[in-house]
């Protein structure tokens, strides 16, 4: 899905780097959500890996604030 | 600390993403300066850490020798039965009537009716009524282990036991799709959908059930903390019907 969005937003010329990372943050949330609830560990190390993603998209959010700023 | 193992097909291949995404990653920013190449990189990142956090999760052994395993125990058992000549229906006891873990208690003799159990020994044989026929062994089966496996005992719902069963064959063993429960008094109706684990036909299975019915019956032993047994075990296309008695006031 992540590789299938990437394929539709350069198709359509978005040049936005937070955009594409927004997008993938969503995708991934959805998707792990949805699919691996039931598993205690695979719970465990998603929500790790969903915590660096979402401190990720708080830096995209900062660099469009020093940016608007600026 | 020991996070994981290299030997699993999703570390392997979360840890090769890794490495193209760096490459691709790096050789955007700093050469192509290409902008959909670099969110592919970042891509490719987030699929790796994905992969690795599900490697977490698969079991380091591997099915065959979990298969050689399951048999061993239940050919012994199912020799044990055989053998004593036994022909009632497992009582599965929660956990607070033995000593740690749910089992199943299997009478030597037929009763017209159960007498109250009270807590019993850790033992293989044991006395649980007052009558000098009233002896049976106290046996662990699929369930007694499946039952540590939850999170947390489930509440004396249907709603609860369900989703505990759901949890317990979707999510952890991956040996059915769903089940569905209904209550009605004291009587459990457990629908089991596309099990993947067929029942043997067998005296010990008569009397102990197969081993997604035993799971079953132990788990709602746990729920209600009271005694259960199995009633009726159906197979249907696609589904595995189970009817348990919850066994006492």
């Amino acid at each position: 899905m992540l590789l299938f969005a990437t394929v539709v937003m350069a198709a359509a010329g978005q040049n936005a780097l937070g955009v594409y990372y927004t997008v993938y943050l969503v995708l991934a949330l959805a998707v792990t959500e949805l699919f691996v609830t039931l598993n205690a560990k695979a719970r465990q190390g998603l929500n790790l890996v969903s915590l660096g993603l979402f401190a990720g998209f708080l830096i995209v959010i900062g660099l469009q604030v020093i940016r608007i700023l600026s | 600390m020991r996070l994981f193992t290299v030997n699993n097909a999703y570390i392997r291949s979360g840890l090769a993403l890794i490495v193209a995404g760096i490459l691709v990653l790096l050789s955007s920013a700093l050469i192509f300066q290409i902008t959909w190449l670099t969110a592919l990189g970042i891509c490719l990142l987030i699929l790796s850490f994905i992969l690795i956090a599900l490697g977490r999760s698969v079991p380091e052994l591997p099915p065959e020798a979990c298969a050689l395993l399951m048999e061993t125990g239940m050919g012994n058992t199912a020799a044990l039965i055989e053998e004593l000549g036994i022909r009632t229906k497992a009582i599965y006891l929660p956990s607070s009537l033995t000593s740690d873990r749910p089992q199943a208690l299997v009478p030597l003799h037929d009763q017209p009716s159960w007498p109250s159990i009270r807590s019993l020994p850790r033992r293989l044989v044991v006395k649980y009524g007052s009558q000098p026929d009233d002896i049976g062994l106290l046996i662990t089966t699929a369930g007694s282990a499946a039952v540590a496996m939850l999170e947390a005992r489930p509440a004396p719902t249907p709603v609860a036991l369900e989703s505990s069963l759901t949890a317990l064959f979707s999510g952890r063993l991956g040996v059915a799709d769903s089940t569905s429960v209904s209550c009605q008094n004291n009587h459990l109706s457990v629908e089991i959908h596309r099990p993947r684990l067929a029942s043997e036909t067998g005296w010990s299975q008569h009397c102990l059930g197969g081993p997604l019915a035993s799971i079953a019956a132990a788990l709602a032993a746990e729920a209600w903390d009271r005694p259960v047994t199995i009633l009726r075990e159906d197979s249907l296309p696609g589904m595995q019907r189970v009817e348990l008695e919850i066994i006492g006031s």
